[in-house]
């Protein structure tokens, strides 16, 4: 049931044609091509270095944070559900949201390890590093996948967002085999 | 074509704009595509814009190098669109002329939910394109959060302007350049104005 109310969103969102303008039930959200994302976030990069980036992180999260929760407000699935079950919920909602596939590997109540199946962000970066000749990278690169999960975290364990911390541990931009981010709470 | 742009419009929306329940892709008409809340790069260019605020030179460096990540970024979008079997399937059999182009790649850009593009006009012989944006995401995003800008913030639609006609008339990336000539984060009102014109280095032969 709570993953249907997940799937459910699907048919929520609606393009305003006259505006140009878009919603995810009820939210304005857009699209982003994932060249435009990843071009983007290496020119951020290059010019705020990282603690810049651990910025952008946290604004990310407050950003899909409010979003989340906006969409999920008047869900019962949503309210009735554990922690543990909003944790799956948030991550079908990464899958509508194109961001990929990631999956709880450990989980604890102060410590949490996802692991990403597919991560599109990642897959983005690999796909352009040869046609804009990047480097593999020395350091992860999935700096707004670690915002979501902050975001989804926070949310579904009734905390603010500064109250959850996820830094990523192995990045397929580093030449790892998956990308991997650990999720330490409180 | 006017018929067929409220076509396309649809066609592309009825793609299914979300990921897959396997993999969470959201791969349509080409291109990989991400949902995100309204007002996301553009929270990531405040923090840099702030950061250069006190120095001139190099925030304009900086806007330019944006607007070029955008251009490139739009460039490489619309080949891809463009070559897609989706593309193929619904608008390629009702293009006839160059502006038929313009105005079917208008309308999927205008899907994606960054405002509205509207009267565009590209000059052939003079090679250059204007259009008007209708509540840009990107200026509507920072005049709500910052008050009013001083300079122009759609750095994603300057972008977009270059990178349209790099494909349509141009030979290769770059071969252009888009600015935002009036930005509604600055003035208000709502609509934001954007130029693209042969890139100067490129008329003088030095590139």
């Amino acid at each position: 049931m709570a993953n249907e109310a997940v799937l459910g969103l699907r048919g929520q969102l609606t393009l305003d044609e006259k505006n140009g303008r878009m919603a995810f039930a009820g939210q304005t959200a857009l699209y982003l091509p994932h060249k435009f994302l990843t071009r983007w976030l290496v020119e951020v990069e290059q010019a705020l270095g990282v603690e810049g980036m651990l910025s952008l992180q946290r604004s990310t999260a407050e950003q899909f944070y409010t979003m989340q929760r906006e969409l999920f407000k008047n869900s019962t699935e949503w309210l009735e559900a554990s922690p543990t079950q909003r944790l799956e919920m948030g991550l079908m909602l990464l899958r509508i949201e194109g961001w990929g596939r990631f999956e709880w590997e450990e989980l604890t109540p102060n410590l949490g390890r996802v692991w990403a199946r597919n991560n599109t962000l990642a897959e983005a970066y690999l796909e352009n590093m040869q046609r804009w000749m990047w480097p593999l990278r020395e350091t992860p690169f999935c700096w707004l996948v670690s915002g979501r999960l902050q975001a989804l975290v926070a949310l579904a364990s009734n905390l603010p967002v500064g109250q959850v911390r996820v830094m990523e541990r192995a990045c397929l931009t580093v030449g790892a085999d998956r990308c991997s981010f650990r999720v330490e709470v409180g | 074509m006017v018929q067929q742009e409220s076509g396309l419009r649809r066609a592309f929306w009825g793609l299914g704009l979300y990921g897959d329940d396997e993999l969470g892709v959201m791969e349509r008409m080409g291109t990989t595509l991400l949902l995100a809340p309204s007002g996301l790069m553009m929270a990531g260019n405040a923090a840099l814009l702030r950061t250069m605020r006190d120095d001139p030179e190099q925030r304009v460096a900086l806007e330019r190098s944006l607007c070029d990540a955008a251009q490139w970024s739009a460039y490489t979008t619309f080949l891809e669109l463009m070559g897609s079997a989706e593309w193929t399937a619904v608008a390629a059999s009702s293009i006839r002329t160059i502006t038929d182009y313009l105005e079917a790649l208008c309308e999927i850009v205008n899907c994606w939910g960054w405002g509205k593009v509207s009267t565009p006009h590209m000059d052939v012989e003079q090679k250059t394109l204007t259009f008007e944006v209708q509540h840009s995401d990107a200026a509507e995003f920072w005049r709500s959060h910052f008050g009013p800008a001083l300079h122009p913030v759609c750095f994603a639609w300057a972008g977009v302007a270059g990178g349209l006609l790099d494909v349509l008339l141009g030979r290769r990336y770059g071969d252009f350049e888009g600015h935002e000539m009036q930005c509604a984060a600055m003035r208000g009102g709502g609509v934001c104005l954007f130029s693209a014109t042969l890139r100067h280095s490129f008329i003088s032969g030095i590139r």
